[in-house]
């Protein structure tokens, strides 16, 4: 009966994840994550992406100093991401990245956040 | 039929088509004078209509019976051959082009999950079965027209025992941006001749609205169009139109049985697992 239980939770908490996920453009929705800064210190980001059937718009870290895409490219050949933006104070931004487990719900991006041509370590999660 | 796919999913209901098969086929040999009569193979009988003609795509009153196994078992469009299991997993992964006008993303992503064996079905997780695939969903499904409050309800026996409504009272549909998707979307119907025509927006893209993986995103619009050419047939055609992941509208169709003298079983995921 316990063990019945567990299943029961398990299978409860699997299904509330795949309740939310999103099965079309795998780009689409929210992601969390971080870079790692010159400091080697993680600085949190949130990426929010929206296929609108040509382009991929979105923006990072969505509020009063959210910073939109310029461009957003996915290649299915091999699923890499490039988004490009241009933060406030004029640094130019890139994300350079690989789309990972991409049909997983907690399916990730992987790679380089790209400062004014200095290269970070980046990764972010669908949420 | 358009395609090599066999149906084989429904193989519990697809036993109980072939009983009753047979036995209409006895029973017609008995006696040719009641050979349209009520024991008649429902192939062989007529559509079933109101007094004022309006075609019945379910039960007529004191008979028992419901939609059972589909001609097909996974969609691709209309026209194709391909080869695909009863799971819709095709036998060639080269026809994968074939089967619907991906745009590259959706290809490659109906490749992922053809390749992966379709492990990340959300049915697999009980998640809804949505759009055409309900019509796929074990338990077979009736048809029921409500005349006095302008609805048909599509009710399932599988997928949880699930319910769609189709407003016929010429409702105009929500504003897509207006609503929260979801996974049958905003049905309205209206009839063109014999035939039942209902167009569907406004669905999530948190379901796979084929066995096979097909993907779409919330951009999804259905036109589907059922008739009854005879008592023991149905006949439905569901036309796709998702312009973020196919390159232009398509149509897939198929045939479903009639199973004489039952009901729909009812069937519920977390049983099954």
């Amino acid at each position: 009966m316990r063990q019945g239980a567990r299943w029961a939770v398990l299978i409860g908490i699997c299904a509330a994840a795949r309740a939310f996920s999103q099965e079309g453009f795998p780009l689409d929705g929210t992601w969390r994550g971080e870079w790692i800064n010159a400091d080697g210190m993680p600085e949190t980001v949130v990426i929010v992406m929206r296929w609108d059937g040509e382009h991929v718009n979105g923006m990072i870290n969505p509020g009063r100093n959210a910073v939109r895409f310029s461009s957003g490219v996915l290649d299915p050949a091999d699923w890499s991401v490039r988004i490009e933006a241009t933060a406030p104070d004029s640094r130019r931004i890139s994300i350079e990245g690989k789309l990972r487990d991409i049909g997983s719900y907690r399916r990730f991006i992987e790679g380089a956040w790209i400062v004014d041509g200095v290269v970070h370590g980046f990764k972010v999660v669908r949420e | 039929m358009s395609g090599a796919v066999v149906g084989g999913k429904l193989g519990c209901v697809g036993v109980v088509v072939r009983v009753v098969a047979l036995a209409g086929l006895q029973v017609g040999a008995l006696g040719s004078a009641i050979a349209q009569g009520p024991s008649a193979p429902a192939g062989d009988r007529p559509t079933p209509r109101y007094p004022d003609g309006l075609v019945r795509l379910d039960r007529v009153p004191g008979e028992k019976g419901y939609w059972g196994q589909a001609s097909v078992s996974s969609l691709f469009e209309v026209g194709v051959e391909v080869e695909m299991d009863e799971k819709g997993l095709l036998a060639d992964l080269r026809d994968a082009s074939k089967v619907a006008p991906f745009k590259p993303w959706a290809e490659a992503l109906y490749r992922h999950r053809q390749q992966t064996g379709l492990k990340d079905d959300p049915v697999k997780f009980c998640i809804s079965h949505g759009g055409p695939r309900a019509l796929h969903t074990e338990g077979g499904f009736r048809i029921v027209q409500d005349r006095n409050y302008d609805r048909v309800y599509i009710l399932f026996g599988g997928g949880n025992r699930n319910w769609r409504v189709i407003f016929m009272d010429g409702r105009a549909p929500p504003d897509p941006a207006e609503v929260a998707g979801t996974y049958y979307g905003h049905s309205t119907g209206r009839w063109e001749d014999d035939t039942l025509v209902v167009e569907s927006t406004g669905f999530n893209s948190r379901f796979w609205f084929s066995n096979g993986g097909l993907p779409h995103t919330e951009a999804l619009r259905l036109t589907e169009r059922f008739s009854r050419p005879s008592y023991g047939t149905l006949r439905y055609e569901v036309t796709i139109d998702d312009p973020l992941t196919y390159t232009r509208p398509w149509t897939a169709a198929w045939t479903v049985d009639w199973v004489e003298d039952g009901e729909i079983k009812e069937r519920f995921c977390e049983d099954y697992g």
